[in-house]
């Protein structure tokens, strides 16, 4: 599903982002991105959803090399993954619904469609008691499950999370943690950036471990850092 | 674009605008500011070039006819004239008109004077020739002279053919019409004519008229008809040069007007879109197009430069009415000699390019400043 060949960044700043980086995820699967800040996490991520593009090697999504695809097509390349960030990035002057309405109206959906879904994606993160509250009246747990709604609600094959639960208390980051495991129970491939260890360690998924832009490490079912 | 989309950006536009009141009421006065300015110079401009058309439709070429011209003839003439190509109009002034007319612009002075002239008016008919544009006088008067030249030659024509006719008439009558001749004539061209004349029933009218044309001088024309052709020629040019200057001015006025208008409108939307930038971001994440992102920025873009050149429209257009008019009672003189341009044909002309503008200058403004938020 997602295929890195020997991907290099090097910022016009002269900082190399990541080293001959070749990593391949396949459909459904659960990824932990971790490592240090600076590591790479952010670019990685990044350059999945076309933000930034390689200096060198090849990002191949759904088969499909996204060097090809033109400025006018990342919207639509946009549409294959949702997103959720470490500070929510909600519209404070939306409601809840509209949050994850807004997402759909983007996308062009009938207003059918999205009476009959964004409902349905609220009460699975649990919140259709808070669906007419404005993002300053939840915590930051509700906060970021409003984010996670509005990243799926479109349905992607892909979800991407960078720090998820960065701002989060533990309680209320597990409850992310297990929405995500959820969400990737339902078939959809989830990428996580963390350095989050204890959740790492307890959920012994895939790891792909960081450190100056090189994969240090790579394990299928692991912990933050298996000592070597 | 679907239909709902369009609707979703017209929403969104609106409540763009009401959600962020301060900045749009910001960029509603900018707009504000810049076509008031606008509108303003564009009044100033409109009116100097109504006063002049006014002034322009005074100047006419007077066209004096003497009193032996018979009406017949004065009529026809008044045809040839209004023939004449940038003549907008022909007016006829007849010698009691005329008389009337040296009676009111003479009014103070003695009246006993103009008691005399009535009994025997020595004031010629006239025409005057209206033109449609000052620059366009000296054709008129270049025609009005061909006009004039053919219509003398006809005359001498005509009184030629008559003498013929009379010659042949009686040749006992010879001899005096010989001495007539000869007061006008000189010595040497008398002879040839009391010569053709002697044979006068050999020869043929083409001939005698040839013969008898070519001894009448250009002098002999002259108030034989049209006695003069007057016109001023300085005025016309004067006020073909203003206005040039004032349409180079106009012009000149309105680009500059639009180019710092489009600078300060980009400007003031750039800080609109700037407070929504975290909004543009997530559209981007999200899966928006830029057309999508962008269609409720020009929506605002396009409410904010309507609402802000409709505004100072309104407000100037009544100020307009109520300037003139205070304008008149102040200065009661100003009324006799031009009046200003009636408010609907100077705003018929300026609101048009005042919405225009504003709200072209709000879009663009709107592409401008969401254009460098799009590169996510």
């Amino acid at each position: 599903m997602i295929n890195l060949h020997n991907v290099t960044k090097i910022y016009e700043n002269g900082s190399q982002a990541l080293k001959n980086v070749s990593v391949d995820i396949e459909k459904g699967e659960f990824v932990f991105i971790v490592g240090s800040s600076g590591s790479g996490k952010s670019t990685f991520l990044k350059m999945l959803l076309k933000e930034v593009d390689p200096t060198s090697g090849k990002i191949l999504i759904d088969g499909e090399d996204i060097a090809d695809i033109t400025r006018k097509e990342i919207p639509f390349l946009r549409r294959k993954m949702g997103v959720v960030f470490q500070d929510f990035r909600l519209l404070p002057s939306k409601t809840v619904y509209e949050n994850i309405a807004f997402a759909m109206q983007v996308v062009e959906a009938t207003p059918r469609e999205i009476r009959r879904n964004v409902p349905a994606v609220i009460s699975m993160v649990g919140l259709s008691r808070k669906a007419r509250a404005y993002p300053n009246q939840l915590s930051g747990g509700e906060q970021q499950r409003v984010a996670l709604a509005r990243a799926i609600i479109n349905k992607p094959p892909i979800l991407l999370a960078d720090e998820p639960t960065g701002n989060l208390d533990p309680d209320t980051a597990w409850e992310i943690i297990n929405l995500l495991k959820d969400i990737n129970t339902r078939g959809t491939t989830v990428i996580v950036a963390t350095h989050a260890k204890e959740i790492v360690d307890a959920m012994q998924k895939r790891v792909i471990s960081l450190k100056k832009g090189v994969v240090l490490r790579d394990v299928k079912e692991g912990g933050y850092s298996d000592e070597i | 674009m679907k239909f709902r989309t369009l609707k979703y950006h017209i929403r969104q536009g609106v409540s763009g605008i009401l959600k962020n009141r301060l900045m749009s009421l910001a960029a509603i006065i900018t707009v504000m500011a810049c076509i008031f300015i606008l509108i303003i110079s564009l009044c100033i401009v409109e009116n100097i070039s109504y006063v002049i058309n006014q002034f322009e439709s005074k100047i006419g070429v007077n066209v004096y006819i003497k009193d032996s011209v018979p009406d017949r003839d004065v009529s026809m003439l008044e045809q040839k004239f209004k023939e004449i190509s940038h003549v907008s109009e022909v007016r006829y002034i007849s010698k009691e008109m005329a008389l009337e007319e040296g009676k009111g612009s003479l009014a103070s002075s003695d009246s006993k004077l103009w008691e005399g002239l009535e009994k025997d008016n020595p004031l010629p008919r006239s025409f005057v020739l209206m033109i449609d544009s000052s620059e366009n006088q000296r054709d008129v008067i270049a025609a009005a002279e061909v006009i004039q030249k053919s219509y003398e030659e006809e005359i001498v024509s005509k009184s030629v053919e008559e003498n013929f006719k009379t010659e042949n008439v009686g040749k006992s009558e010879n001899a005096d019409r010989t001495e007539t001749s000869e007061n006008t004539s000189e010595e040497t061209e008398n002879s040839s004519i009391s010569d053709s004349s002697k044979d006068a029933s050999g020869i043929s009218l083409e001939e005698y008229k040839k013969a008898e044309m070519s001894v009448i001088g250009a002098e002999d024309y002259k108030y034989k008809g049209i006695y003069k052709i007057q016109a001023s020629q300085s005025l016309a040019d004067s006020l073909s040069t203003i206005k040039n200057t004032i349409r180079i001015i106009s012009i000149i006025l309105i680009l500059v007007m639009g180019i710092i208008a489009t600078g300060i409108i980009i400007n003031t939307i750039k800080l609109t879109v700037l407070l929504r930038k975290n909004e543009i971001s997530i559209m981007k994440y999200v899966g928006a197009t830029d057309r999508f992102i962008r269609g409720p920025f020009i929506v605002e873009g396009l409410l904010i430069g309507i609402i802000g050149s409709v505004i100072p429209c309104i407000i100037s257009w009544i100020s307009y009415d109520e300037i003139i008019g205070a304008m008149y009672n102040e200065f009661s003189l100003l009324k006799r000699l031009f009046e200003f341009s009636p408010s609907v044909e100077v705003f018929s002309f300026i609101v048009p390019i005042a919405v225009i503008l504003g709200g072209g200058l709000g879009v663009i403004g709107s592409i401008t400043s969401v254009r460098k938020h799009l590169d996510v």
